[in-house]
């Protein structure tokens, strides 16, 4: 059931911000090493904040040689731009209007601010793009996946499922591209890099195409694991757990902006 | 299933079509992503003795047996014939069929320690109907039950973990570890005044692990907080019972239920499970209403008279167990000539396979996909059964495969 921002309670209009900044972030981090435009805005230091006012959990974009990485908590060396609301947060970056402020503590502001505004609307953009083959489509997705799972497991909907899920580190590979996060408890945490010991579990797309139907919900994953376009190995209670969380996150994704109420 | 696997095609336009009309294209135990897709057929279309069929011609010797119901083998005539002339007669009539007094006299007599019996369809059906008389009977609550043991697909015992279900159906059971005594009075002591039943399996089956024994201790212990707290036990025997002991799971343990559950293998496969009590709970019993649309269907009933007569033809316990001692010596003797620490758990006619050295089950998914392209259909990760149409020779050509399976997996492991 498609549910309008308007109708969200206020614990979940403050997980759909956590996740809408989470997810930015990384997607604008990770066009960055794809697009050599976005590159070559990032060439020169800064690091920007991110956030809202009465919600936890701000990020740090820092760009530093041409590529950004997303760092959580706070101290951003060039400034901040922080939305006014928990809703304010989730409506702009659903795609609607939301109030934000920008507060500059360095000159390298007016960079990360360039960057970021371009940076934001160039990602989903790539996204969209029927033209942009699935090679570049595919890490942003796996990307904006594990971020959102990483945000997304702070929904006390899903602490009880979260209990059923066994610990482990999922690795998750398309074609090319991987990432890996690591489910304890009720927390997840993408990590910066592949560990180097066999994971608990291993999500593999046949390749990128796959990938991007997957992820973006055009294809059921289980249809698709019976197809043999995806396949699963090792601990299948973890990688079955994290399909039931990233329903959730799909959920939140298809949260429309509805009627703005005066 | 890859693209170019011409194996299963079949199967593959089966599951495309499925997926279209029906959530998933296969739901639940049944589903693709539980075996290991690309080395298991999808879709069955016959079997007979411990052979499956699928719908692309493939023969597998089978060792799940429709999940542990078919215990004296597919298509066995003595079962299913005289099964199919009540049919013909007449199936589900508006009145019970005397079948069912019979075999309610049968289990009566059979299932140490029960009185009475009440028949249904699933597992499902049989657990949820005496976790709510143990209810109704001590007017209290909760139910205790063992960490990832199955009791059926119900809200309150599922895996369906939706919040709604959680605040309403699911807050009332609680879980300890199988085994875990000092966790199963910690929550009597928790819980007190408020506990209706534990219900448990006479041993533990969980899936993606290893089966467990009960400890000697811990059966007479389940059985004295429940005395202290006015609770009742359930034994839920779907999976295991007829493969343990002929007068229930449970006397093989030396327990004490006050409630026994049984399907699966009762008819050998014919659609039937039912609850047993113990007159300490006839009265409540009594005052239930029980009922669903094929519950008193009579062809079902002819079939488990008949099944457990065949049964004791063919041998019951003493042979399937035999055959699973022979199976699990061999697999383990095989891996540990390949290498592998490969550990057959549980009961000889309930057996699994795990590997010591890889908790998370990739060894279990590289080594039962390997069968399967062999013909021995084994699955990764639930528990295995032996029937009573698994002759010597089954048992062989499986441990041939096995031996091939093993020394192919060490060599990649080098």
């Amino acid at each position: 059931m498609n549910t309008s921002l308007n109708d969200l309670s206020a614990e979940d209009l403050g997980h759909l911000a956590r996740i809408r900044i989470s997810l930015t972030a990384r997607l604008v981090a990770a066009a960055s090493r794809l697009d050599p435009e976005l590159g070559l805005l990032c060439s020169k230091p800064f690091s920007l904040g991110l956030g809202a006012l009465g919600l936890s959990g701000p990020v740090r974009i820092v760009c530093a040689g041409g590529s950004a990485r997303v760092v959580p908590g706070a101290r951003p060396a060039s400034g901040w731009l922080i939305f006014t609301s928990a809703g304010a947060c989730a409506r702009a970056l659903s795609g609607g209007k939301g109030a934000v402020l920008p507060l500059p503590l360095a000159p390298s502001f007016a960079r990360a601010l360039k960057f970021f505004r371009t940076a934001a609307r160039r990602a989903p953009a790539l996204l969209r793009d029927a033209s942009v083959p699935a090679k570049t489509k595919a890490p942003l997705l796996l990307e904006a996946t594990l971020a959102g799972l990483e945000a997304v497991c702070h929904d006390p909907y899903l602490f009880p499922r979260l209990d059923h899920i066994p610990d482990g580190i999922e690795l998750i590979r398309a074609g090319g591209a991987a990432g890996a996060i690591e489910k304890r408890g009720r927390s997840m945490r993408m990590l910066d890099e592949i560990p180097r010991e066999r994971p608990s579990a291993v999500l593999s797309f046949r390749d990128e195409d796959t990938a991007v139907k997957v992820l973006s919900g055009k294809r059921q994953a289980v249809v698709a694991l019976g197809l043999g376009e995806v396949r699963i190995e090792g601990l299948l209670p973890l990688v079955q757990g994290l399909f039931g969380v990233m329903d959730r996150f799909s959920w939140y994704l298809d949260v429309s902006l509805g009627e703005v109420r005066p | 299933m890859t693209g170019r696997d011409t194996r299963f095609e079949h199967s593959r336009q089966y599951f495309e079509r499925a997926a279209k009309v029906i959530p998933g294209g296969i739901y639940g135990s049944k589903s693709p992503g539980f075996l290991v897709p690309g080395h298991y057929p999808y879709f069955l279309s016959s079997a007979s003795g411990c052979r499956i069929r699928d719908v692309d011609g493939n023969e597998f010797i089978d060792y799940l047996c429709g999940y542990g119901s078919q215990i004296v083998g597919y298509g066995n005539e003595r079962v299913d014939g005289p099964a199919m002339a009540q049919i013909a007669r007449g199936d589900l009539l508006n009145q019970p069929h005397p079948a069912m007094v019979e075999l309610a006299e049968r289990l009566v007599a059979d299932i140490e320690g029960m009185d009475w019996a009440v028949f249904c369809k699933n597992g499902t059906d049989a657990t949820t109907l005496a976790a709510s008389i143990a209810r109704a009977d001590t007017g209290k609550q909760m139910v205790i039950a063992a960490r990832g043991a199955y009791h059926g697909a119900a809200n309150w015992c599922s895996s369906n973990v939706f919040p709604v279900f959680v605040a309403e159906e699911q807050r009332n059971v609680v879980y300890f570890d199988f085994n875990d005594l000092k966790g199963l009075k910690a929550l009597f002591e928790t819980h007190r005044g408020k506990i209706a039943c534990v219900i448990l399996t006479p041993y533990h089956h969980p899936t993606f692990k290893p089966q467990e024994f009960p400890s000697d201790d811990f059966f007479p212990t389940v059985e004295s907080l429940c005395a202290a707290e006015g609770a009742h036990f359930i034994m839920d025997d779907i999976r295991a019972n007829y493969r343990l002991a002929k007068g229930g799971s449970h006397v093989r343990f030396g327990a004490h239920p006050r409630l026994v559950t049984m399907g699966k293998a009762l008819a050998n496969g014919h659609p039937i499970s039912v609850l047993l009590g113990s007159d300490a709970l006839r009265r409540t019993a009594s005052s239930f209403f029980i009922t669903g649309t094929y519950w008193m269907s009579a062809a079902p009933m002819v079939a488990a008279l008949a099944a457990l007569d065949e049964m004791e033809r063919l041998g019951g316990i003493p042979r399937l167990e035999a055959m699973g001692t022979l199976l699990k010596d061999g697999l383990e003797a095989l891996g540990r000539e390949s290498g592998f620490t490969a550990r057959v758990s549980g009961p000889p006619a309930i057996p699994f396979l795990t590997f010591d050295e890889d908790a998370n089950l990739y060894l279990n998914q590289e080594f039962c996909a390997a069968m399967a392209d062999r013909g021995v259909y084994l699955h990764p990760h639930h528990n295995w059964f032996i029937s009573l149409a698994h002759e010597v020779s089954d048992i062989d050509a499986t441990l041939e495969a096995a031996r091939v399976v093993f020394r192919d997996m060490a060599a990649r492991r080098g």
